[in-house]
């Protein structure tokens, strides 16, 4: 398998009042292209801002993001814009939908803003909506869809635009157990289908037994990144 | 599925600016209608303002070169009349061309007593040649020579306008009861003045008499106002002026068309103030816009934060809320230049009332300029409004 994400001391600092607050201090890892990596700590630690930095919405305040080879920090908006339009999918764990759009709309998101045409993001849209199983909902508003569905739009406007990179914050917080569970097998299916890597993290250890590793974090630090076990 | 790293292709704008501009008109149109009444009151204000302002003016200017005719001097004791020896003292002067006589005065209808009618006693017949006026009789006839020289030795007679006999049904013939100086009297409508030169001036609150009835009427028997008059050279006319200034220091000697300018720069006062409130109209319209934009950024903060997760770039942000504040724009200021054009018409009629009030009688002619500079003030419009959408995009 080929390297596809390097992290490298990566450290985040938000000047918060008098004392900043050091949310990631010298973090290293990588992740293989299609691989499913958990990062597990509790409420806190620094995973949302991880995700973030590895998605190019905020800027790190020292060390290396590396994705195939590119770096990605010290880059400006335009780049990164660029960068998430083309390699970088989110799902969250409030869904962030857009309530104005239904569900086809919501998911060729991506592609409109990639520049394709609007049919051409619809035929696209379709056939991922399909494949999350709502084909036969995506004239419905967000609010008209349950929980599951709409996370279910979420990670088909993800995985829309073929990114190699899927990163879902607390995809299963806002979800009861089953359907947690199913939402986390369809993220397994459907990026294992286009062969994209997923970052995922989680407070929940059962959550985090569902990949192929598991990055611990505390502190804003690795404690250590161990395989699962099948 | 593919997976290409997209090469620098930029976004289909078109598709998603409509989607959510429209989609967000739908949800919620109330923000949308407000802002775009809004806008347009503003510019409406200031449109009408603007058109009603250059109107007044216009036609204010129109009836000074009414009234004053082809007469290029004249003479007035500042404010006051002057005995009538002095046209006997400058009788010379009529080698070099015309010399009218004038006594002005003042009176009302004793049925409308708050509307004035500007009254000039000049010679009739003479007068004919420098002023342009028509004189009709019953049932619009124009009147002859005999039929004038038969009405002249009346001394009560008196010509109204036609604009102004018909705004109060008046008819040639009748009598009418006039309050001229704090007394009543009597004076015989001998005629109408067609509705062109003088007829037309002051939007009709003008009348003619018979310069000996004027002085009888204003009690300024051996008195006039003023001298008017026509010389066709202009070497003649610089050399009386000049004679005239050192022969009279205390009058007031100078050319009618002057006039006009005099009190333009009078009333441009006036003018700047209602320039600042159309401004202040229009600032309250971007305000308006600005106030709608700020809202619609605060609550799309989620939406636009959402869009940049998906890579949309800060600057196609900007780029959209200027879109559509522009749309939004175009049609408040499209609306509000023809509704500005609506209400002109009723703040020329505030204008005059308050010119009228402050500085001296004034024609309520609507002669509204037309919508040429209507694209002008679309642009204007526009560009105030998208800066005011900058700060908050
Ligand atoms: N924008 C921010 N400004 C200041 N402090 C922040 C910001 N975002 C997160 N933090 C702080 O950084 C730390 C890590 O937060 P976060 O990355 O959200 O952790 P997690 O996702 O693991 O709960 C916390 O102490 C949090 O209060
Ligand atoms: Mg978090």
């Amino acid at each position: 398998m080929a390297l596809l994400l390097d992290v490298k001391n990566l450290s985040k600092i938000y000047p918060a009042g008098s004392e900043n607050v050091q949310a990631v201090k010298g973090v290293n890892f990588h992740v293989e292209e299609g691989q499913i990596t958990s990062v597990m700590g509790p409420s806190g630690c620094g995973k949302s801002t991880l995700l973030h930095l590895l998605g190019g919405m905020q800027s790190p305040t020292a060390g290396e993001i590396w994705l195939s080879g590119k770096a990605l920090h010290g880059q400006n908006d335009e780049a990164l814009s660029q960068y998430r339009q083309s390699t970088i999918g989110f799902v969250f764990q409030f869904f962030h939908l857009l309530p104005h759009l239904d569900a086809v709309e919501n998911t060729e998101l991506p592609l409109l803003i990639q520049g394709l045409s609007a049919s051409d993001a619809r035929d696209k849209a379709r056939d991922v909506l399909d494949r999350v199983g709502l084909g036969t909902k995506e004239k419905r508003r967000p609010s008209q869809l349950s929980g599951g569905e709409q996370q279910r739009v979420a990670i088909a406007r993800a995985l829309v635009h073929g990114p190699k990179l899927l990163l879902a914050d607390e995809p299963t917080g806002n979800l009861d157990m089953a359907t947690g569970k199913a939402i986390l097998d369809l993220i397994r299916k459907v990026s294992n289908q286009q062969n994209c890597a997923v970052l995922m993290a989680t407070h929940s250890r059962e959550a985090s037994e569902w990949g192929d590793m598991v990055i611990m974090m505390r502190d804003g630090q690795v404690h250590g990144i161990y395989p699962v076990r099948k | 599925m593919a997976s290409t790293p997209s090469v620098n292709k930029s976004p289909n704008f078109k598709e998603l600016f409509w989607r959510f501009t429209l989609r967000h008109l739908q949800d919620e149109p109330a923000r949308f209608i407000l802002t775009i009444a809004g806008i347009a009151l503003g510019i409406a204000l200031m449109v009408a303002i603007q058109l009603s302002n250059e109107a007044a003016l216009t036609s204010f200017h129109d009836s000074i070169d009414a009234m004053a005719g082809k007469a290029n001097l004249s003479l007035s004791s500042t404010g006051n009349s002057f005995p009538e020896s002095l046209l006997k003292d400058l009788a010379d002067t009529r080698k070099q061309g015309e010399l009218l006589p004038v006594v002005q005065g003042k009176m009302a209808p004793q049925d409308y007593p708050k509307e004035f009618l500007t009254v000039l006693g000049v010679d009739l017949f003479k007068d004919k040649e420098a002023r342009d006026f028509q004189v009709l009789g019953v049932q619009d006839k124009l009147l002859t020579v005999q039929d004038l020289l038969r009405l002249l030795p009346q001394p009560d007679g008196v010509f109204l306008t036609q604009k102004y006999a018909k705004a109060h049904s008046i008819l040639v013939g009748q009598k009418i009861r006039f309050i001229i100086n704090d007394q009543i009297q009597t004076l015989t409508v001998n005629g109408l003045l067609g509705n062109s030169g003088i007829g037309q001036a002051m939007d009709g609150s003008l009348a003619l008499m018979d310069i000996a009835a004027a002085q009888k009427v204003f009690n300024k028997i051996g008195k006039l106002d003023r001298l008017d008059w026509i010389i066709p050279q202009k070497a003649d006319r610089e050399t009386l002026e000049s004679q005239l200034q050192k022969l009279y220091p205390t009058y007031k000697i100078e050319r009618p068309s002057r006039r006009g300018e005099q009190v333009e720069k009078m009333l441009s006062a006036f003018k700047a103030n209602l320039l600042a409130l159309s401004l202040v109209s229009v600032l309250v319209g971007a305000f308006l816009v600005y106030n709608s934009m700020s809202i619609a950024v605060v609550r799309r903060v989620e939406e636009i934060g959402i869009l940049r997760t998906l890579g949309i770039t800060q600057k196609q942000i900007v780029r959209w809320m200027l879109a559509e504040s522009f749309l939004l724009a175009l049609v408040g200021v499209v609306l509000g230049v023809l509704l500005g054009k609506l209400m002109a018409y009723d703040v020329l009629k505030v204008i005059g009332k308050t010119i009228q009030n402050l500085y001296l009688p004034i024609p309520l002619e609507q002669r509204l300029p037309s919508l040429t500079h209507a694209v002008g003030w679309i642009l204007f419009g526009v560009l105030i409004i998208l800066a005011a959408t900058i700060p908050p995009a």
